[in-house]
């Protein structure tokens, strides 16, 4: 009998706990919004690069010249530009220091003026030059000038002269 | 014999002036009405920092943030586009208005959610923390999480030391959203978007420690 008692008195406990647990989520509750948050994503993007395909056949020594390359920023984010010139080929080292003479190389991406911002160039000269003392040993040979160009965002990316990182 | 009728008799006369003095007393009745009503909570939410409202807190170009026609009048605080590393922290203030909420609330949770057509995978390079005042103190940070997190379900916001954010009735809190583009970003998130509604959930403060 007592068993039976303590039976109903626990399940009167569990249905008011029950009861109870069900009246904690009829709390009443509101909500507030603000719409058309929009979150949009720059770009960094160059154009098309002029004046860098050039062709210079039959150089004698005494012969020189020069080329510039300009590329355009097209990316709606400003940016560093930079660019690497490697000069590789026969004529490049036949004769030492005799042999073809390029300005402004750079084996490491090199930063090229103030940061830029949609629609702007940036250019870089490359003077070239075969000595005048250059030897037989350049006849015939050749050589390219490769040059690439870069872009980085400058936000969050700058030393006050170029790019922190260009990765 | 004779003394039993009497008997009997003055029983019955008993009985019967018993029932006439029964149905003969004084009385009266009155009632009332107890009418019950449950009250309301409702909060709101505008814009700050300067801008005109109503309007969206974070917009790219003043024309997005324009309040609505036909007064459309443009945003001030434009983000511009953003890059990896950006952080652009806006101001809603939140209000328990009196003029629809007879309560004091605790805000308990924020959420999100993304229009049709945003690059998703940039909900994973939104940092997004939560400041309000506590207790007429500084700023302190009351939630975090990617943006993700937000749009997955509302994130709950509690003071650094677990204890709830009050709303009270005519009051009304500052909830900085400061957001960080993550500077992990890569070119494959060039040019994407996302449009967020941020929403604010709140319970009532009553009978609710």
């Amino acid at each position: 009998m007592f068993g039976k008692k303590m039976a109903l008195s626990l399940l009167a406990v569990g249905v008011t706990a029950l009861i109870v647990s069900a009246a904690s989520f009829a709390l009443f509750t509101a909500q507030t919004a603000n719409n058309d948050n929009t979150f949009s994503a720059g770009t960094v993007t160059l154009g098309s690069v002029a004046g860098c395909t050039n062709t210079y056949n039959n150089i004698a020594p005494g012969d020189n010249g020069s080329f510039t390359c300009d590329v355009e920023y097209t990316g709606s984010l400003s940016a560093w530009i930079g660019y690497t010139a490697m000069l590789s080929g026969s004529l490049a080292t036949c004769d030492g220091a005799n042999s073809l003479q390029v300005s402004n190389l750079a084996n490491t991406k090199t930063v090229v003026g103030p940061a830029a911002t949609n629609g702007q160039h940036r250019a870089v000269t490359f003077n070239w030059m075969l000595p005048l003392a250059a030897g037989n040993s350049c006849q015939g040979d050749s050589a390219v000038v490769t040059v690439n160009f870069y872009a980085v965002q400058s936000a969050n990316n700058t030393t006050g002269a170029g790019p922190t990182s260009w990765n | 014999m004779k003394k039993q009728l009497i008997l009997a008799s003055s029983a019955v006369l008993a009985v019967a002036l018993g029932v006439g003095t029964t149905l003969a007393l004084f009385s009266d009745s009155t009632s009332s009405t107890n009418n019950f009503t449950a009250g309301t909570l409702c909060i709101t939410s505008e814009r700050n920092d300067g801008d005109p409202v109503p309007g969206p807190m974070f917009y790219v170009t003043p024309a997005q943030g324009a309040t609505p026609p036909p007064v459309s009048v443009p945003g001030t605080l434009p983000t511009g586009l953003w890059a990896p590393g950006d952080e652009h922290t806006r101001t809603l203030t939140v209000h328990n208005p009196n003029s629809c909420s007879t309560m004091s609330a605790w805000l308990t949770t924020i959420e999100a959610s993304m229009h049709p057509g945003g690059y998703l995978p940039m909900a994973n390079k939104l940092w997004v923390e939560i400041w309000t005042p506590q207790g007429g103190g500084p700023d302190v940070k009351v939630g975090e999480g990617w943006l993700s997190t937000f749009l997955a379900g509302p994130v709950p916001i509690l003071y650094p030391d677990t204890t709830q954010i009050p709303l009270f009735l005519s009051s009304n809190r500052h909830m900085k959203f400061k957001v960080r583009f993550d500077i992990s970003a890569d070119n494959s998130y060039q040019g994407q978007s996302l449009v967020i509604d941020f929403k604010v959930n709140s319970v009532q403060m009553p009978n609710n420690p």
